[in-house]
């Protein structure tokens, strides 16, 4: 009982931080058709601003997630505008974008390695201490981390569901060509999705970091991570990469707890081959229903 | 004689190594209906996408009112009030009916009055209010047909351009999409159609344009079309 709620704590915790940095790619991957390579790097300069706010500039923690998330969302602005826009409507497009944002990556990357140095950091926000769940012990950052990913998810929710803009950017993920004709500017929606993935990217690096500790190469692995959910639920389809998300962090602790530390990413991939043999479409992904 | 409300110009247009469309000329007067007819593959579509930005076009002009359309991006063309309703079902295909429809409705000016614009829309168009929670891929086709005219129509535009609209549905439902087009022309809408079947345009189209091999090759009113059994013939085969 005691390490099924164990596995369970750390899993949820594991599966909110993926669930962001997932949606935040499945959204870039909906509208752009674009295979963002800089998300890891997105993910630790999260991590690295939250850092510098609090420890270099002297911001109370709570004030210095609000200016993270907002610094996020700027980043996510200036890969826009300084690479993705210049390169849209060119030829071969979808896979130029991709080196560009290897190339963006390694920049950002090693910019933090030259500031902030390669030496493992420890994140001074998060919430110390704990409560026992039984005998098992339960990090009040963890809880932290799960309320605000389903509080961001919720937000974003709303907005994708329930505004003009929202429906706009659904709009242009499902047919480009469709949404142009009812009047949507086509690059406004772009920007604005950067925007929303820089800020959920900057969020997920920052929980991360809580939990790991800050590096330059931190968003590595969640960003493969990411991936892998991705392919499971299906690119682009948000809701689906939610659930696959959480699931996969129970899956991750679960397989963790039981064959140690070293399988888990094995493991993970051996579901990706598994899904794209009998569900290519995602696990999540519904089957196209068209009549003709 | 007042201005026609929308000029079209010595167009040329084409994708990569191939022309369409060359050298296209023809006038709309407001609260006309023009009809395209003509062989597939002859140019109707990339006409009406070089009119809504969709496909830049290589020389010629489009002039709606006195200002100049070519050189602007879709959305621009949208928000003069030129509507282009694509051929096919390009609807959204995992949004709701509603959705859709609100979609229509994106420019802020349709968004303000849209409520309304959605009761009209489903007087019109009924099946469509029946079915407004139900996700777009899985209507027939006929019923993406009038999704697509109803999110068109959502925009509140001036001009109203329709890509085959009847194409690939039953007799029936033609006959309920051409009924909407003529209350349309009623209300005063300026409206271009493309259509394969020429026998539909009669009492409806003002004005019928012969598009062959990236020309205009003829034209006259749908009754002088019906007369002409020679131009039918050597073009549409009928």
């Amino acid at each position: 009982m005691n390490t099924a709620t164990q596995i369970l704590v750390s899993g949820l915790t594991l599966g909110a931080m993926y669930a962001i940095s997932t949606v935040s790619l499945s959204l870039v991957w909906g509208a752009l058709n674009l295979l963002n390579m800089a998300q890891g790097a997105m993910l630790t300069l999260g991590g690295y601003f939250a850092y510098a706010t609090v420890a270099s500039l002297g911001f109370p923690p709570v004030i210095a997630v609000f200016i993270t998330v907002a610094l996020g969302a700027l980043v996510g602005l200036v890969i826009y505008f300084s690479v993705i826009r210049q390169m849209l409507d060119t030829e071969g497009f979808e896979v130029n974008v991709i080196i560009a944002t290897v190339g963006i990556g390694t920049v950002i990357e090693n910019l933090m390695l030259k500031i902030f140095g390669a030496y493992p950091i420890r994140q001074p926000i998060m919430w110390e201490g704990g409560f026992f769940i039984g005998r098992t012990h339960v990090p009040y950052n963890s809880v932290v981390i799960v309320v605000a990913s389903v509080f961001l998810m919720l937000v974003l929710a709303a907005i994708l569901t329930r505004t003009r803009m929202g429906r706009a950017i659904r709009a242009v993920s499902q047919n480009r060509e469709a949404a142009q004709l009812m009047g949507v500017p086509v690059q406004l929606v772009y920007a604005q999705v950067l925007l929303f993935a820089g800020a959920l990217s900057a969020a997920s690096g920052m929980m991360l970091s809580t939990i790991t500790t800050l590096s330059p190469t931190m968003g590595y692995d969640p960003m493969l991570k990411a991936f892998i959910i991705c392919v499971i639920a299906g690119l682009g389809n948000i809701a689906g990469a939610l659930y696959a998300a959480f699931l996969l962090g129970v899956f991750e602790a679960l397989v963790q707890f039981l064959f140690g530390v070293r399988f888990a990413f094995p493991a993970m991939l051996l579901l990706v081959i598994l899904a794209l043999i009998w569900r290519p479409y995602g696990v999540f992904g519904r089957r196209r229903v068209s009549r003709q | 004689m007042t201005a026609p409300l929308l000029q079209v110009r010595d167009l040329n247009a084409g994708y990569g190594g191939l022309t369409v469309l060359r050298g296209v000329s023809f006038d709309m007067k407001e609260g006309s209906v023009v009809a395209l007819i003509g062989p597939n593959g002859h140019g109707k579509s990339t006409l009406l996408k070089c009119i809504s930005g969709l496909v830049a076009p290589r020389a010629g002009d489009i002039v709606l009112d006195g200002e100049p359309l070519s050189g602007l991006r879709p959305h621009q063309v949208v928000e003069r009030g030129v509507h282009h309703i694509p051929q096919g079902d390009l609807i959204f295909p995992d949004m709701t009916v509603y959705d859709n429809l609100m979609m229509g409705a994106y420019l802020p000016l349709a968004y303000s009055k849209a409520r309304a614009r959605l009761e009209e829309i489903f007087a019109l168009l009924p099946r469509l209010k029946e079915r407004q929670q139900q996700i777009g891929s899985t209507l027939s086709g006929g019923e993406r047909r009038m999704l697509s005219i109803g999110r068109g129509l959502m925009g509140g535009g001036r001009v109203l351009m329709i890509d085959e609209p009847s194409l690939g549905l039953a007799p029936l439902v033609i006959d309920q999409i051409y009924d909407l087009i003529l209350s349309l022309q009623k209300q005063g809408l300026t409206i271009l159609i493309v259509e394969e079947n020429a026998s539909r345009l009669v009492g409806i189209a003002d004005r019928v344009y012969l598009l062959d091999d990236g020309k205009l090759v003829w034209q006259g009113t749908s009754q002088e079309l019906q007369a002409s059994e020679g131009v039918l013939a050597t073009y549409l085969g009928t």
